[in-house]
């Protein structure tokens, strides 16, 4: 099966599926550390750049390499929970290992603990690929993102060094710094290096092969309340998002859609509309939020209908158009701050640049009010996803001009997209000068066509 | 399969490739390995659209290898939310890949030949297990079809349960409990066809359309208003390929009893795990009926992971060694050989494939003759 797998290995979520499977040199699925570092030897004495693959569930094309010859390192049998400890609440965990792996097997300790970052493929997305792209979930506004709950973490560079990275004094920007190469160490540490630096880097740095997580046990239950919100227009849709962020609402569950043209979707659900969860203390709060704003519909539902709202959320993004299909030609909008109070204009000018070339809009959906880092400052907004309907005459050079026009409508309009669906055109960032000064230490055999590639090769890669 | 409005290229555009198929893919799981897994053929179809002259004999030989390791379970299918149908293209992968498969050819050419998958005389189909049973029904005979004979029902017994020894006890429970409910019924013996099941999963519609085509004739002749089946694969061709009248009602045993039976004198009081079968839940529908039956019976339900056993699909035949990975999985992620532990079904596949890994395992039928008190009688 060996060549199989060079085929199947460029499988994965995003619109970049066109990999040549003969680029694929040579795939390996370790079990433990010292399979970890022989696929690194090999691919060391081969010259080849490493690209790793968790459960290929990104919309960034992070886990493909590319168009270029590699060695794909998959961490799909590095499923491993090497400590559980509830006193001190945190867990040391393989990188292979998805949420909702995890949190069954913490939940068959202590049923009412549980590993908090939920994204909606809770259920393929790994532990380190989340790592990687620094994914988030409906949860996100309590619970941050992936480096928020991860508490240190070890990876091997490509001379084989494990080096360990600890978070220091509660704070992501410092780091305690361990590896057996001294010199190595000292430069890490003079660059400042720090667990925020791995997230989202999209494996350019090296193997995260070990992850030292937080685990919490679950808010007592019963205590929650659930509400729909429906807004009349995007423009209120956008000030709910602003209320809810002013007034820090701690809800334990924010989504939303923001359109849907499909009668399965928009019936139901009648977007723009909020799903919410929160302690019930905060039910005025809401709900005051609410009745400052025009037009804006609040409900209390119960946990069935709540249910059914988020099943529906969940589901809607994998779904098709009701002719045609379905692409995720620009992933993670961010739009925050005073932005949100001209929604409306900014999904009109998006929805022109999409229809401009050729894609028609389909459905917007989104974790809000929500957090992600952005050149690791934090943000407080929505992270907004969208989908468009297939053209029906698909080159790569309609991709090309659609993502262009994307970027373009991003400056104009300052939606800064989340750093983990804009690699390709973070060149100009702080992110990426970063990664470059990073790999001049650590060395630029992992994925580098992530800091490199042009959009004229990621546009080749749409299948 | 695939309709012209759908065809292949539709259905694999659909696919967006997220993933949610592999973890609760069965196979995916024994292997680890994405190549088996739904997302994973998919893709092997996409991107040999995309690099034709990249694709070879050799690699599609290994691919066949995967088409066959499905357990054809549908929990793809159903836990889809692009709705592509990835099981109708597996079967038409199949029927390209076949002939690479001795022992699948062989298969297919037993029940071609002898209308049974094991490639025996078909006339043998009702000897072995009525001949077991003339105890308990002397006049077993005179429920065996012969042309002319006519009657309200037909049990439709199958291959597995008509030729493999297991399957005579249930059988027996469900003769004792027909006699019980005084059925007017009639089995079909020798003139009970294979009901193609097997044959689609090779991708032979054609040859299963053959026996389907008896089958519906027999059926008709012996003007039967309804056909009960404890097999769901049996369940599943005789509902949805077999050209019966409208008027033929076709039930799953665990249905048939559930609608004859409103109480029973001896509330067993037990608690079980019931194994709901892949191709009764998900391909026909049935989820209520056995539950309720065992409502009734004074069972007590543990509800076990909506998951494959490793006994269907043929993936004993094609892919042992998977077949029992996918049990030895099961038996410890559910600790299915814990102390006093009963696992409940009502499929002859799943049945042998719980008992043959040592979990101890009955046919629902088993237990209703019990709730009846008739397991003594004669």
């Amino acid at each position: 099966m060996e060549r199989l797998n060079r085929y199947i290995i460029g499988s994965n979520a995003s619109i970049f599926q066109k990999i040549d499977p003969t680029t694929n040199v040579e795939v390996f699925l370790p079990t433990n550390e010292e399979e970890i570092k022989e696929a690194i030897t090999y691919a060391r004495e081969k010259n080849l750049p490493i690209t790793t693959k968790g459960g290929g569930s990104g919309m960034s094309g992070a886990c493909t390499g590319g168009l270029r010859e590699k060695v794909v390192i998959s961490t799909l049998r590095l499923k491993q929970i090497h400590e559980l400890n509830f006193g001190k609440g945190y867990a040391i965990v393989d990188p292979g290992l998805t949420p909702d792996e995890f949190n069954e097997q913490i939940q068959k300790k202590q049923p009412n603990w549980k590993f908090f970052i939920s994204p909606s493929s809770r259920d393929v997305a790994t532990l380190g690929g989340m790592m990687s792209t620094d994914g988030g979930g409906n949860d996100a506004w309590l619970a941050g993102t992936m480096v928020d709950n991860v508490l240190s973490l070890e990876f091997f560079d490509i001379n084989n060094n494990k080096i360990i990275v600890e978070r220091v004094d509660d704070d992501l920007s410092k780091a305690k710094i361990t590896c057996e190469d001294k010199n190595l160490e000292k430069k890490l540490i003079d660059k400042g290096f720090s667990l925020l630096d791995v997230a989202g880097s999209h494996g350019v740095l090296g193997f995260v092969s070990k992850l030292k997580v937080m685990i919490k046990p679950m808010p007592d239950a019963g205590k929650d309340s659930y509400a729909v919100i429906h807004a009349n227009n995007l423009d209120n849709f956008g000030k709910i998002i602003y209320g809810l962020i002013e007034y820090d609402v701690p809800l334990t569950y924010g989504e939303t859609i923001v359109e849907a043209r499909h009668p399965d979707i928009s019936g139901p659900t009648n977007p723009p509309m909020f799903i919410l969860k929160y302690p019930t203390e905060f039910d005025e709060k809401v709900q005051a939020i609410c009745n400052d704003i025009d037009n804006v519909d609040f409900a209390s539902v119960d946990l069935e209908e709540f249910e059914r709202m988020a099943d529906i959320r969940v589901k809607m993004a994998k779904r098709n158009p009701p002719e045609g299909f379905q692409m995720a030609l620009f992933e993670g909008y961010g739009i925050y701050g005073e932005n949100l109070l001209r929604f409306e204009e900014i999904i009109t000018a998006i929805n022109d640049s999409l229809m401009k070339h050729t894609f028609t809009p389909f459905i917007k959906f989104g974790h809000a009010p929500s957090v992600y880092y952005e050149d690791n400052k934090k943000i407080k907004g929505i992270i907004m996803h969208s989908r468009e309907k297939r053209p029906e005459n698909l080159t790569p050079k309609v991709v090309f001009d659609g993502i262009v026009g994307c970027v373009e409508t991003c400056e104009k309009q300052g939606i800064t997209p989340k750093p983990e669906h804009k690699w390709p055109f973070q060149k100009t960032t702080e992110k990426h000068k970063r990664l470059i000064e990073l790999t001049d230490v650590l060395g630029k055999q992992f994925n580098p066509f992530l800091l490199d590639c042009s959009l004229e090769e990621l546009a080749e890669l749409v299948l | 399969m695939t309709s012209k409005t759908e065809d292949k290229d539709e259905l694999l555009k659909k696919c967006v490739q997220c993933g949610s198929c592999l973890v609760i893919c069965p196979i995916y799981r024994a292997t680890e390995n994405e190549a088996f897994s739904p997302r994973g053929k998919l893709y092997y179809l996409k991107l040999k659209n995309a690099f034709p002259e990249k694709f070879d004999e050799e690699l599609a030989k290994e691919y066949a290898k995967t088409i066959f390791t499905c357990a054809v379970c549908s929990r793809c299918v159903e836990n889809c939310t692009s709705e592509v149908k990835l099981t109708d293209i597996f079967r038409e992968e199949r029927l390209a890949s076949v002939d690479q498969f001795p022992n699948l050819v062989r298969i297919g050419e037993n029940i071609t030949d002898e209308m049974n998958v094991y490639g025996l005389d078909n006339e043998m189909r009702a000897e072995t297990w009525t001949m077991e049973l003339y105890d308990d029904f002397p006049d077993i005979d005179d429920r065996v079809y012969s042309e002319g004979m006519t009657a309200d029902t037909i049990l439709f017994v199958g291959c597995l349960m008509s030729f493999r020894s297991r399957h005579t006890n249930v059988l027996k429970s469900i003769l004792k409990v027909m006699e019980h409910i005084d059925e007017n019924y009639l089995i079909l013996g020798g003139e009970e066809y294979c009901c193609g099941h097997p044959l689609d999963l090779l991708g032979k519609i054609k040859e299963a359309d053959k026996m389907r085509e008896h089958n519906t004739e027999v059926i008709h002749k012996v003007g039967a208003k309804t056909v009960v089946t404890d097999c769901p694969g049996c369940l599943e061709a005789l509902i949805d390929h077999h050209k019966l009248d409208p008027s033929v009602k076709v039930l799953h045993m665990t249905e048939y009893f559930d609608e004859k039976i409103d109480s029973v004198p001896n509330k067993l009081n037990i608690t079980l795990k019931y194994h709901d079968p892949c191709e009764l839940f998900r391909n026909s529908e049935v989820t209520q009926a056995p539950r309720s039956l065992m409502k009734k019976m004074g069972i007590d339900v543990i509800e076990m992971e909506p998951s494959c056993c490793g006994g269907g699909g043929m993936l004993r035949v094609t892919a042992d060694e998977i077949a029992q990975e996918i049990m030895k999985q099961r038996i410890e992620k559910e600790a299915l050989k814990e102390e006093g532990t009963c696992v409940i079904t009502c499929c002859p596949s799943c049945l042998e494939q719980f008992e043959q890994n040592g979990v101890t395992t009955w046919d629902i039928a088993e237990y209703l003759v019990k709730a009846l008190n008739l397991e003594e009688t004669k």
